[in-house]
């Protein structure tokens, strides 16, 4: 409501500036079209860098130095910190990037984004900069034509310098017509009171363009023009520093409990910035001053000392910000806490993560990992023993024995609770996912659902074998007893043994081609009980009835392991080794592992 | 030479990189699983314990038919024949 107001208002404010002044109109032009510009840019670095920038950040995770050094570079060549920004939520989100080092990566940006202003009071103000516009956006439209991903790339990046130069051009066009008609020089404002104005001026601004660059652009064709003094510019560009994190926030209240985080934390150092600059801003004066006459400088040439002046505050905003990153990342998870439960629910899917194919495929692989923990807790529940004990080092016949009692447990009710919702999640996140220009993602995604799949069958096999569990556990008879027990003890064992392979423990070369190791020994252990299950009916030690539950459940069994060891081979193994293609090809189908079975028995016997 | 004889060539230069990459790398897990093998023959020697002896026949099993399956499809590659 509020926001739709706001438009309303801005069209209206706009369309009556559009009247009454033809320099108002191009002005504003001005800044739509380096607006359009920035968004060209990002679309154009978005398609052309094709996951360089997520390989480039998942490097980085390590040190503070990096992450700056990040922040800074990848802003300078996007101008804009937008971008970087929805990339740094969804790899936090992602668990791939804790909030201290994503703080980091913004507080390089801050200093990137302090780049534009250079550019533009340097090259942008003082060369007819309308001249390359054009064959850039000639030759950025014919590349975006063509087919080739890695060409329309080019294409819009060369489309958005060009529309981001015309922008300049048109901003400067009409504050020089501007000045004839009315100087705004006669508004300015002095001490204290104007400091405050033209901050909150800046802020506003801002808000409403919603891009802190083009409001630096804005203000600095202001003052090349004469249209503003030196004084209330810099004012101005302290407010765009503030602006920025306002749209930040505004843009994080629909984002999770981590886009929030992220948020806060700009919003919090531009605040600090913002405080010292106004606080300290004569010595800053001084200080940039010293500086233009340090590097030729001239005096009179406002629109650079502003740059100085905007990378200063920045910069020494961040030295004192620096040692505080870890405390406000501290403070910011104790403040912004989630109020849903952390396991009931997905922790690593976010719709930034959506931009980011490689990001979002590790967003679905750690949140399918997610999913096998709660689906070992509900099947272990089932089986009346704990993940404590199990994940120990005891052994694994003891703890069955310990817990030979099997308490009801609602199976139903807790994957209603614990399962469904996060699948759901998964399933919804995939299918948003349409990755149709990488191929290679749309793959990995797609093994990914088939994985849950496998958990959600594993669930329900077990909801078969916990009905037969419970009529065993009120029987008196000691063999029927001591199959179960066995039951329980593969399926304990074999939740050790994934949980050694998913926690990367194993020092096995060749893991995925392990996998066919666990899956003959199952075979094995499969064909041995049924054999046991004849035999003790030819003895008639148990019932035929009980023998051919005992199958069933067998069969059960077998599907639960067979599913999670599926699933285990998708979500646990690092595919970013190169052996694996070709180990994937020698895995055994389920017939080789058959006849490997049968011979050895046969060899045996 | 015209567009769709330089196309071919092309598509074969790659195809066939593609394909020496993919052999080199069963090679590599080849040699993996033969040492793998050889060690696990030596353990299952010095074994006394039945239990953990049938468990390594089965060990050797498996790796002895993955074995098997990489070499035959190196010998599909090498003759030309597409596996896929």
């Amino acid at each position: 409501m509020i926001k739709n107001s706001l438009l309303l208002a801005t069209i209206i404010i706009l369309s009556y500036g559009f009247w009454i002044s033809s320099d108002f109109k191009t002005i504003v032009a001005g800044i739509s079209i380096f607006l359009f510009g920035m968004l060209s840019l990002q679309q154009g670095f978005k398609s052309f860098t094709g996951g360089i920038l997520e390989k480039i950040l998942r490097a980085i995770t390590n040190s503070l130095s990096k992450q700056l050094c990040f922040g800074v570079v990848t802003t300078m060549m996007m101008q804009s910190s937008s971008l970087l920004s929805v990339l740094v939520i969804s790899f936090i989100s992602a668990g791939l990037l804790d909030l201290a080092s994503g703080i980091g990566i913004i507080f390089g940006a801050n200093i990137g984004t302090t780049t534009a202003a250079w550019l533009i009071a340097g090259f942008g103000i003082k060369v007819k900069i309308s001249a390359y516009a054009m064959p850039m956006l000639v030759f950025g439209v014919l590349l975006v034509l063509q087919k080739s991903k890695n060409l329309q790339g080019l294409g819009y990046i060369l489309t958005g310098i060009g529309f981001l130069f015309l922008g300049i051009h048109y901003m400067k066009e009409g504050f020089d017509a501007f000045k004839g008609a009315i100087n705004l020089t006669d508004y300015q404002l002095t001490g204290l009171f104007g400091l405050i104005v033209f901050v909150a001026l800046g802020v506003m601004t801002t808000i409403i363009i919603q891009s802190s660059a083009a409001t630096m652009v804005l203000i600095i064709t202001a003052l090349a023009s004469g249209q503003i003094t030196y004084e209330n510019s810099l004012a101005l560009a302290i407010g765009a520093n503030i602006g920025t994190t306002v749209t930040a926030v505004l843009g994080a209240l629909s984002a999770n409990i981590k886009g929030k985080r992220l948020a806060g934390a700009h919003f919090a150092f531009n605040l600090v910035t913002a405080t010292i600059a106004i606080v300290l801003m004569q010595q800053f004066i001084w200080i940039v001053d010293w500086f233009c006459v340090l590097v030729g400088i001239a005096e009179d040439d406002y629109t650079l000392k502003l740059a100085a002046f905007h990378t200063l505050f920045n910069v020494v905003g961040v030295i004192a910000m620096l040692p505080m990153i870890k405390p406000l990342a501290r403070l910011l998870e104790r403040v912004l806490v989630d109020k849903r439960g952390a396991v009931d629910r997905a922790n690593f899917l976010n719709a930034s993560a959506l931009q980011f194919p490689d990001t979002a495929v590790e967003a679905v692989r750690k949140e399918t990992g997610h999913l096998y923990d709660n689906t070992v807790h509900l099947i272990l529940k089932s089986l009346g023993l704990h993940r404590r004990e199990v994940f120990s080092e005891q052994d694994i016949e003891t703890t069955v024995k310990n817990y030979r009692k099997i308490p009801d447990y609602d199976l139903d009710a807790a994957y209603e609770h614990s399962f469904k919702i996060i699948y759901s999640e998964i399933i919804a996140f995939i299918s948003q996912a349409r990755f149709s220009w990488e191929l290679k993602q749309s793959g990995r995604l797609y093994w990914l659902r088939e994985a849950n799949l496998k958990l959600a069958e594993a669930i329900k096999a077990s909801k078969h074998l916990q009905k037969n569990l419970y009529k065993s556990r009120d029987s008196n008879n000691i063999y029927l007893i001591a199959e179960y027990d066995k039951i329980r003890c593969q399926l304990a064992l074999l939740f050790r043994e994934l949980e050694v392979i998913k926690s990367e423990s194993t020092d096995d070369e060749l893991p995925l081609l392990s996998l066919d190791m666990l899956k003959a020994t199952l075979k094995d252990q499969n064909k041995l009980m049924v054999e046991t299950v004849e035999s003790l009916i030819r003895e008639h030690k148990i019932t035929p009835e009980m023998g051919t539950s005992l199958m069933n459940d067998s069969a059960y069994v077998y599907d639960i392991q067979s599913h999670l060891i599926n699933m285990a081979a998708t979500v646990f193994i690092n595919y970013s080794i190169e052996s694996t293609a070709a180990e994937r090809e020698m895995l055994l189908t389920d017939s080789e592992l058959l006849k490997v079975v049968t011979s050895k028995t046969e060899k045996h016997d | 030479m015209n567009k769709i004889k330089l196309l071919d060539r092309l598509e074969h230069f790659f195809e066939s990189e593609e394909s020496s990459n993919n052999v080199d790398e069963f090679v590599v897990v080849l040699k993996k699983l033969k040492t793998k093998l050889a060690k696990t023959k030596n353990m299952l020697r010095d074994c006394n314990n039945e239990d953990f002896k049938k468990a390594l026949q089965l060990e050797v099993d498996v790796l002895a038919a993955q074995i098997e399956k990489g070499e035959r499809y190196l010998k599909d590659v090498s003759s030309g024949c597409d596996l896929k």
